[in-house]
């Protein structure tokens, strides 16, 4: 048996055909993680009391359990739960109108929550306290203080960052084939039960996933330079 | 059928069974982390000696595998190997190896690329004069790495390493995919005649979480302990 140039060009137009699929899952999770990351990074970080141990249990939690289980078993309380529920709200949709693809979004935004408030933790902690008592001497309240000294400075930390985990999470969404969603995955082994090229496949899925991952990484180095254009002329 | 949904006696029933199987995730944390490390500095000195040909398909490799799902690297090892393996020695092992190797291999292959750019700065943290140091006693290139850089280095890179540890113990939960009977595979198996699954995954969420609490907790002690009093090097590069 040997490798098939045909059928991996075949299974890569598949794969490339279900981008927008990958795409959507992947910026859905990332907007829901930044939002509420950025909430679960602000509990942990000014400490506030009862939230915060509520937070860091949610953080340590969802670092900890595999992506795959979260996927799996909120596929199984959707399947088993999602009539009730709907029922109980009085809402006439079935769990034949609902698409796959937003039990893959719920699953997956809870470890992306997870990770990104840890890295906007960290970015805000990069900000040193003094930066916050400037602000204050100078007469700025607490919400001006931060808008416009300390975000500027957590950003230049946090951009950087951000590019590696759009990737992680892009990367993560290729495990929404466990719940039956077609995405770039699923489409480049739409062939292979056909023609048994499992192989071919797997690579042209990785061929699109690496093009992803470049165009991020190239569309994160343009984001750190805009971002940094003020830092970057202080050295001048 | 509510009410029997989740039950607490599953949940504690399951538990040794699906324990049982955990040792099968630290093992491959394990294995894969030891060939991640061999490979990895070797991937880290090609590029920082820019060995001509080699630098290339270095940069390339670790852009491939930073780039790409770590469940299509376990995938293109289970059905790569063998293709390969048949093209050049013209024997099958796909069936004849156990399924555990592959996983290792792919884990492994995974994480030297992520850790290739760890040993790298870690290696060219240490000041070039204690190389040289070593040169001038007369010790040869491999002594003055192993005995000199190389104890150095690990300090710098330990606490790089052991996040990445930690976050590779939720990423082996994908193992079952080939066919291994880890904490995943037995909760097929243990809610196979009940046909209740939710428990199993309750048990296994729980063993994961403990382990790695547990596991971030030895590698805080490892990295304070491997300072020696000095200031603590921080885990960003």
């Amino acid at each position: 048996m040997n490798i098939q140039p045909v059928l991996i060009w075949e299974a890569f137009k598949s794969a490339v055909s279900y981008i927008p699929i990958t795409l959507l899952i992947t910026s859905a999770v990332v907007v829901i993680g930044l939002f509420f990351g950025v909430m679960v990074a602000a509990v942990r970080t000014y400490r506030i009391p009862v939230l915060s141990p509520l937070a860091d249990g949610f953080v340590i939690a969802f670092k900890a359990i595999p992506i795959n289980l979260i996927l799996v078993v909120s596929s199984l309380l959707f399947v088993t739960h999602f009539n009730g529920i709907a029922s109980l709200l009085h809402l006439t949709v079935t769990i034949r109108d609902v698409s796959r693809i937003y039990v893959g979004i719920f699953a997956l935004s809870f470890p992306a929550i997870a990770q990104m408030s840890e890295y906007i933790r960290g970015s805000l902690l990069s900000v040193d306290r003094g930066q916050y008592e400037a602000g204050y001497s100078v007469g700025l309240t607490f919400w001006q203080t931060f808008r416009r000294i300390v975000l500027p400075q957590m950003m230049l930390v946090f951009v950087p960052s951000l590019t590696g985990i759009v990737i992680a999470l892009m990367k993560a969404t290729s495990l929404v084939i466990l719940i039956g969603v077609v995405d770039v995955m699923n489409g480049a082994l739409k062939y292979a039960n056909l023609y048994f090229s499992y192989f071919e496949a797997y690579l042209a899925a990785a061929l699109v996933y690496w093009g992803l991952s470049l165009c991020i990484e190239f569309l994160g180095k343009a984001l750190e330079k805009r971002i940094g254009r003020y830092r970057g002329a202080l050295h001048d | 059928m509510d009410g029997d949904f989740f039950s607490f006696e599953r949940l504690v029933a399951y538990f040794p069974k699906i324990l049982s199987k955990f040792p099968i995730s630290l093992y491959v944390v394990a294995v894969s982390t030891a060939l991640a490390l061999a490979l990895g500095t070797v991937l880290a000195i090609i590029r920082i000696r820019k060995i001509p040909v080699l630098h290339q398909l270095a940069v390339v490799y670790i852009s491939f595998v930073r780039g790409t799902p770590i469940l299509i690297h376990l995938f293109l090892v289970y059905y790569g190997l063998p293709l390969l393996f048949n093209a050049l020695f013209g024997y099958n092992i796909a069936s004849g190896w156990n399924k555990l190797i592959f996983v290792f291999l792919a884990y492994g292959l995974n994480e030297a690329g992520f850790l290739a750019e760890h040993i790298r700065a870690a290696i060219l943290s240490v000041p070039r004069g204690q190389t040289e140091a070593g040169h001038m006693v007369g010790l040869t290139r491999f002594q003055t790495f192993r005995r000199i850089v190389m104890p150095q280095a690990f300090r710098v890179l330990l606490p790089g390493l052991s996040a990445m540890v930690v976050g590779m113990l939720p990423a082996t939960g994908l193992a079952y995919l080939l066919g291994v009977t880890d904490m995943m595979g037995m909760i097929t198996t243990v809610s196979y005649s009940s046909q209740h699954s939710l428990e199993g995954y309750a048990d296994a969420a729980l063993i994961f979480i403990s382990a790695s609490f547990i596991l971030e907790r030895l590698s805080a002690v490892l990295i304070k302990k491997s300072s020696y009093g000095r200031k603590s090097v921080d885990g960003s590069i």
